[in-house]
């Protein structure tokens, strides 16, 4: 497979940068609203699972293109010899001690090389003559060329620029790379296939691996979202009571015990999120999870060596009964079992009194059993939504934001009812089915089919 | 082409065997989960490699060895001698009396081959939520062998040890097995058959017919004759013994009902467990969160300055004096001494290099907001030596546009020390 390679060239702050980090999916392009961040030229791969499928240069942008175009002509003998002119410019550049054109020589040496040229102008911005040494210095260069008109601040003077591209590149497109959702981009793609025939296959299947890709990212980020909701709805946490008086504080700890890891469990699926979509530097801002359900709380009982209540009662019996089979043997088995058997419900009657009113149980003042305080696992229903809802909400956010999109990531929260009318109804009684039982855990058909809802959750509400 | 990544991923974690590709895959799910380690680069090659690479380097760097699957080996050593000296027990109670077949037919034949089936009804459990409360001797062996930090992906690590736990049964009829042809080899065991509800000879010959019916075409089965002649009874002097065929009947026992049915279990377990470890491996999105952190670049020597927190002065268009000198800009409402940048470099090369440029005072160079500094106004600037300011002056653009622009010349500005002055029309 033939990798195409294009350099991504322009005035100096036209989007160069943020459109290399759309199309390859890299959040760590530098992209500043200052002119001339980028200084040298660098390539950057779109990867899917380990393959290189096409290659963006991203290089600082033309700071002295009418001095090298008078340049150039000075040096050029004819129309023929144009593209040698070119090479001798940046042999003679690179010659220099200290290059007098350092950008231009930046930005032209990888078209030399073979690369294609995607140009890159503002669309919001009106067209002038001062763009033109810059064009007709990449139509010198005789490579593949195609322009890329980038709205930043709107759409005001794209028509302009439609009609002044056209007469130095053969294709056209406009693209903007903050808000170019999956189509957009692959339609750009499409646009890199008529720059160069050769090019063509390799990247016909390119988009044919984009767009499976993307449905596997979403179906695994899915997955992720339904693995952590597992993890917060069976989480427990317990804490004994050795006095009754006590119970308002270790309720108040066990809610913020329970909080705080539900908060962990909640960011650990959104950095996994992050690194699943490659928006490694993304900085979020979501509203922290609270928790105010009613019914969280359970009480049940503890007692010394971490028995409770049956065991200690099955101990009993079993002592008992045993006790019970010494007499039986006695007397040579004439009992018939009567001494296990009386043995036996004699000490179960006896325990189950015992243990009625745990917390009365005492050795020397010190409590030998009491009640366990336990907060979980997550049954109340309105709050599973809750949380399923900030989930999809969270991936759904992640799956459709730019890899040039560099502000903070804020959450918008649609209703979960709103989703939940993209299901029918039989599929939202199911939902809501697995949903109260997810809290006992999932086997991998119903982690399947709940990861499927997810999906149809959010592709069906973008649609 | 998506899906041979992943192919290669499985054939990585999968490199050393069935048995250990869980761990290999476990601990990597670990180390992703992990905030401490979920970011590190494992390879500093800039050049960009395939997953197989990536996953080579980070084997060396954070694999660590499996203390489990030392115990198990130790484990799978005492049941092969636990099944030996089962064997050699059960050939020796009886000292110089007959051994009676159903013993050791029960023991190492037929109790196996329940215990398969039982194996295999609790084995299909293992798809359950509540697996692990189905097996609490399985619960026993993970807090043994540490592997509690592996309860978050229970369902998988409950097929690996079901699978494994058939290799112990195996074993321990291999270990029987192998003790009884080295005992037989050097001892005569006599075999014959006691019942008390079995009066009848040729019901019993029915009854061997049935358990050796899958090998008596190869074999000498118990014949009526043998089954008569090898019955013994209680407080009765043993007599003249013809057990022609037992012994073989005890090992083919053993062989068609306790080992191959476990065998097919157990190869039927490790296929559901491979299955399942693959489809973890194809579904999950750690081997796509892996290769986004590995491939993952920055740009290099980018200006990362910050802007300069002064205020721009704003002026009116009225207030611009001095010598004006304009820059791309269009606008003829303004008298300007030079246009720069609408001509040819040589043109205004040659302008500021005159004595005109030199002779200027209280120089302004006034520039169109809507276009962006360059190098070549820089070059202009120089050239223009003595005191000179910037003004830049928009039209027909939008606030916000405006501000975004404004930071450029505010950073140019600073960057030639420049006073900056924004005209409002």
């Amino acid at each position: 497979m033939i990798t195409p390679v294009f350099a991504v060239v322009g005035h100096p702050n036209k989007g160069k940068s943020s459109i290399v980090a759309t199309l390859t999916r890299q959040d760590a392009v530098c992209i500043s609203e200052i002119s001339g961040t980028t200084t040298q030229s660098q390539a950057f791969e779109l990867v899917i699972e380990g393959q290189t499928y096409y290659s963006l240069i991203d290089t600082p942008g033309f700071q002295r293109p009418r001095q090298v175009l008078e340049w150039l002509v000075q040096h050029n003998p004819n129309a023929a010899e144009r593209r040698s002119t070119l090479e001798f410019f940046i042999r003679d550049q690179q010659q220099q001690p200290t290059a007098r054109f350092p950008d231009e020589l930046e930005l032209l040496t990888p078209i030399t090389q073979g690369a294609g040229i995607i140009y890159v102008v503002d669309g919001s911005l009106p067209y002038s003559a001062e763009f033109e040494a810059e064009m007709t210095i990449l139509q010198w260069t005789g490579q593949p060329r195609m322009a890329l008109i980038n709205p930043i601040g709107g759409e005001a003077y794209v028509s302009q620029w439609q009609s002044a591209l056209s007469q130095y590149f053969s294709v056209v497109r406009v693209f903007d790379p903050m808000t170019a959702d999956l189509q957009k981009q692959t339609t750009v793609l499409s646009a890199f296939a008529e720059l160069h025939e050769p090019w063509r296959v390799d990247i016909d299947k390119t988009i044919t691996v984009i767009q499976q890709h993307s449905k596997n990212l979403l179906s695994k980020g899915a997955m992720i979202v339904v693995e952590s909701l597992m993890q917060m709805f069976s989480f427990t946490a317990k804490n004994k009571l050795i006095e009754s008086s006590i119970q308002a504080v270790v309720q108040e700890k066990l809610k913020f015990e329970y909080q705080q890891r539900l908060r962990e469990v909640e960011l650990n699926m959104q950095r996994q999120l992050q690194s699943l979509f490659a928006h490694l530097n993304m900085q979020s801002k979501t509203e922290a999870l609270e928790i105010n359900t009613p019914d969280l709380f359970d009480h049940d009982q503890w007692y010394l060596y971490g028995l409770d209540r049956q065991k200690i009662i099955a101990l009993a019996t079993s002592a008992g009964a045993a006790a019970g089979l010494v007499i039986d043997a006695g007397v040579g088995g004439a009992s018939l079992m009567a001494g296990a058997l009386a043995g036996g419900l004699l000490s179960g009657a006896a325990s189950l009194a015992a243990t009625w009113k745990p917390e009365k149980l005492k050795i020397k003042g010190i409590p030998i059993a009491g009640k366990t305080l336990t907060i979980g696992p997550l049954t109340d229903l309105t709050f599973a939504f809750v949380l399923l809802g900030r989930a999809i909400d969270y991936l759904s956010m992640i799956q459709q934001r730019t890899h040039a999109d560099r502000r903070v990531a804020e959450l918008k929260s649609y209703s979960m009812n709103d989703r939940l009318k993209c299901l029918s109804k039989t599929e939202q009684i199911r939902l809501t089915r697995l949903l109260q039982r997810t809290h006992k855990g999932l086997n991998e058909a119903e982690q399947c089919q709940l990861r499927d809802w997810i999906v149809s959750l959010i592709q069906q509400h973008s649609a | 082409m998506v899906e041979s990544a992943h192919k290669d991923a499985i054939r990585f974690f999968f490199a050393h065997g069935r048995r250990l590709a869980i761990f290999r895959w476990l601990e990597f799910r670990l180390c992703l989960q992990n905030p401490d380690t979920k970011s590190i680069r494992y390879s500093d090659d800039k050049k960009q490699q395939t997953l197989r690479q990536y996953l080579l380097a980070w084997e060396q760097k954070s694999l660590s060895d499996q203390p489990v699957l030392t115990g198990f080996s130790l484990l799978l050593l005492f049941m092969a001698l636990l099944g030996a000296g089962s064997m050699a027990s059960a050939l020796n109670y009886t000292q110089t009396r007959p051994i009676n077949i159903w013993i050791p037919l029960i023991i190492f034949a037929f109790g196996p081959m329940l215990m398969t089936l039982f194996s295999a009804f609790f084995s299909l459990r293992t798809s359950s939520p509540h697996a692990l409360k189905h097996h609490p001797w399985l619960q026993l062996f993970i807090k043994r062998f540490r592997l509690n930090r592996y309860t978050a992906f229970q369902p998988l690590m409950l097929r690996w040890l079901v699978w494994q736990i058939q290799s112990l049964s195996l074993v321990f009829l291999i270990g029987a097995l192998v003790a009884f042809f080295a005992l037989a080899t050097f001892q005569d065991y006599v075999f014959g058959w006691s019942s008390t509800l079995i009066k009848d000879d040729a019901t019993m010959a029915q009854v061997m017919a049935v358990v050796t019916w899958p090998w008596h075409w190869w074999v000498t089965v118990p014949d009526i004759n043998t089954i008569q002649l090898s019955r013994f009874m209680m407080n009765a002097q043993p007599g003249v013994f013809d057990d022609d065929g037992w012994w073989q009947t005890l090992v083919l026992s053993v062989v068609f009902y306790g080992m191959v049915p476990r065998l097919l279990l157990m190869l039927w377990l490790q296929w559901r467990y491979s299955t399942a470890l693959k489809r973890n491996i194809l579904l999950a999105g750690d081997i796509d969160q892996f290769m986004s952190i590995q491939v993952h670049r920055a740009s290099q020597n980018a200006i990362t300055d910050s802007l300069p927190s002064e205020r721009i002065e704003t002026i009116p268009l009225k207030a611009l004096a001095g010598s004006l000198i304009g820059w791309h800009f269009q606008d003829s409402s303004l008298t300007f001494v030079r246009h720069l940048g609408v001509a040819s470099w040589q043109e205004d090369e040659a302008w500021l290099k005159s004595g005109d440029a030199q002779s200027l005072l209280n120089k302004t160079l006034v520039a169109d907001g809507m276009t962006t500094p360059t190098g070549e106004l820089a070059d202009s600037i120089a050239l223009l030596n003595g005191d000179l300011s910037l003004a830049i002056v928009f039209t027909e653009l939008s606030e916000v546009r405006q501000a975004i622009q404004i930071k450029s010349w505010q950073y140019f500005a600073q960057q030639h020390q420049l006073n900056l002055k924004v005209v409002n029309e």
